[in-house]
């Protein structure tokens, strides 16, 4: 839990330059650190390959047209995923806004597509406990676990200090680790 | 309480849990192309429009000049063409924008319903003559235990007004709880407007969200009282709406909108908050012939009274376009460090389908990458004569072509695509803010093995930079 984020992400600010001048093999940098990731990220909001996929899309279309106003701060990954969110929230909104109730609570955590991969009771208990998060503690889940952002990098994306996500992060595991357990007794 | 699972073991059963199906790998190279020779095109635009900034801004100088005179000469003859409307819309916590051109009430106080442990709160409601707004919250009893069958079956929540009349639920939605850490869940649930004659009405909640059937109380009512909102219920947003100055362009009249070829581009509101303050405007068009979202107004510079540039970001519209409307939303973040008013310069691009036009290139039996072809060919689209000039097999896989384009006319960019045979991918250069003029690229990515030449490449969509100056004038 308080391993730093196991896989480093890091763009610096003379990647960026290089890519501002169009120079291919930065932008390729760019796009193989962070395409699966946000494609993860987008897909555990989503549900569904397809939207994902339109998603991520979006989102490198997007940095094009965003890098030259991009100021580095060390904070490139934060930045990237602000734009994978905004995107993600676009998408939400416009279907929450023809949607019913139904559509508007579902639950990202229990997509057709995580069922695959749930296999174990362990996993089938805390599916069923996740789902009962809101939505600021299963934001925080996904950046943490399926897009792997590190605590900084979550604290920069969110405005919010790197210590307050830790214990964020820390409190929503405990409850589940808590609530885990006491379906077991 | 039993003791807790350790938290290395539940991080890792979490990562499973999270985890998500590896992407398509065709999706993924395509995209990865795409991004590069994109990349690498917005990256080559930019360094000419750098290149080009001082002959352009002297002739956008000149052109405004003139601009300007005709538009003194409009305005003394038609005095009523420009109007000005100002309404006040409000900003609820956790409820978001309100108009309140409308009476606005809001609930007398949170109240607070408590049973069997579970603590369901309604801490906000706004009547509007739109909608009514309820925000609630609830928290489970310390002792809750959670059934290793979870069925949840949650039935919508409703009004009941006194006569019996009841509102269904239009629509629902989570709401940030981080500021409520004993909360589990907070929503927020709009219903039809209550008449204003009617202070009183019974929230129903069957059953409480998410909740395992029959491990809460079911059925819960909950009295609201409203009360008419005073100012400190409502933060100020202040909106703009004026009148369309029907053709006229200038930047020194009070203009707030103006209107060509169908395009308006308006600014329609303002949020003051403590940092800075959120402009929310729209573009909206009347020409059918420009799909939805075919129409992209780019906020290019901000200056100040004093002329000095003044920094942006993107900020959240708020909104999406509805099906098939005309009509983008934008919203842009300013800070407060200026000399008001500002000048908000925008550039105007609009997508058009093309009405034909092709050009044939050979890329021979080996091509390579990053090996360009001259093929100097003009092609008639929509009136215009477009100079294709080169051809380059750019990124880093093989397959993707950019082709450099260039036309006296005011197309800025197009979409090819080769007909007789499947795409890899495709897609006009992007990024920057185009100059009419300069070349731009397009790209189109074959399926490798790359098919024998020579290949026929069709235009597909043109984009327009459309002339005039898209400049909106505002103050706090």
């Amino acid at each position: 839990m308080e391993n730093e984020n196991p896989r480093r992400m890091d763009v610096d600010s003379r990647t960026v330059q290089r890519a501002l001048a169009g120079d291919q093999s930065a932008l390729a940098y760019i796009y193989d650190t962070y395409a699966k990731p946000i494609y993860r990220y987008h897909h555990s909001r989503v549900g569904n390959a397809a939207d994902a996929e339109d998603l991520t899309s979006q989102t490198f279309m997007a940095v094009i047209e965003a890098l030259p106003r991009y100021q580095h701060r060390n904070n490139f990954t934060a930045w990237i995923f602000q734009i994978a969110r905004n995107k993600a929230m676009d998408h939400f909104r416009g279907n929450h806004r023809h949607g019913g109730i139904h559509e508007s609570v579902a639950d990202p955590a229990q997509s057709d597509a995580l069922e695959a991969v749930i296999k174990h009771e362990s996993h089938v208990r805390l599916k069923s406990i996740l789902h009962l998060l809101d939505e600021d503690e299963r934001e925080l889940i996904r950046l943490r676990y399926t897009a792997e952002l590190s605590f900084v990098e979550i604290a920069q994306m969110l405005g919010r200090k790197e210590d307050a996500v830790r214990k964020s992060i820390r409190r929503i595991l405990d409850r589940l680790s808590i609530q885990m357990e006491a379906q077991n007794a | 309480m039993p003791e807790p699972i350790h938290p290395s073991e539940l991080e890792k059963v979490m990562k499973d849990v999270t985890n998500v199906p590896e992407p398509d790998a065709e999706f993924m190279n395509s995209l990865r192309a795409r991004f590069i020779a994109e990349g690498h095109a917005s990256a080559n635009k930019n360094q000419e429009i750098k290149m080009r900034r001082k002959t352009f801004s002297q002739r956008l100088m000149w052109t405004l000049a003139v601009l300007a005179l005709v538009t003194l000469v409009v305005l003394a003859t038609q005095p009523t063409v420009v109007n000005a409307l100002k309404r006040l819309f409000g900003y609820v916590p956790n409820v978001g924008i309100i108009d309140q051109s409308s009476q606005v009430r809001v609930l007398t106080e949170p109240v607070t319903v408590t049973r069997d442990g579970f603590t369901v709160t309604v801490e906000q409601a706004v009547l509007n003559g739109e909608k009514t707004a309820v925000v609630y919250t609830y928290s489970l009893p310390p002792d809750y235990v959670f059934p290793n069958a979870s069925v949840s079956t949650t039935r919508a929540p409703f009004l009941t007004l006194p006569d019996g009349t009841h509102l269904d639920i239009l629509q629902a939605v989570h709401v940030a709880s981080s500021d409520c850490p004993q909360c589990y869940l907070r929503y927020l649930m709009e219903f039809a407007p209550i008449p204003a004659s009617i202070s009183e009405a019974t929230l129903e909640i069957p059953d409480l969200v998410a909740i395992p059937d029959n491990t809460a109380p079911k059925d819960w009512k909950i009295q609201l009282k409203f009360k008419p909102a005073d100012p400190s219920d409502i933060a100020p947003v202040i909106e703009q709406v004026v009148t369309p100055a029907s053709t006229t362009v200038s930047t020194n009249a009070p203009t707030q909108s103006i209107n060509t070829y169908g395009i308006t581009n308006t600014l329609d509101k303002f949020v003051a908050l403590p940092d800075g303050y959120i402009l929310y405007g729209n573009t909206s068009w009347t020409e059918p012939a420009i799909p939805p979202y075919g129409v992209s107004s780019q906020l290019a510079v901000i200056k100040d009274a004093d002329g000095m540039d003044v920094p942006f970001d993107y900020a959240d519209a708020g909104m999406n376009s509805e099906p098939g409307e005309l009509r983008v939303h934008w919203a842009y973040k300013v800070g407060t460090n200026f000399t008001a008013p500002l000048n908000l310069s925008f550039a105007m691009l609009a997508s058009l389908p093309a009405d034909g036009g092709s050009f044939t290139f050979d890329p021979g039996p080996n091509p390579q990458l990053g090996q360009k072809w001259e093929i100097n060919q003009d092609v008639l689209v929509n009136n215009q004569i477009v100079h294709v000039l080169t051809a380059e097999q750019a990124g880093i896989e093989a397959g993707f072509f950019l082709f450099a384009m260039q036309s006296n006319s005011n197309i800025v960019g197009a979409s090819v695509i080769d007909l007789d045979h499947p795409p890899l991918g495709g897609g006009g250069g992007g990024g920057g803010i185009p100059v009419a003029g300069v070349p731009f690229n397009s790209g189109f990515g074959y399926q490798v093995p790359i098919p024998q030449g020579p290949l026929t490449l069709t235009f597909t969509n043109v984009q327009l930079l459309l002339p005039g100056d898209w400049t909106l004038t505002w103050s706090p």
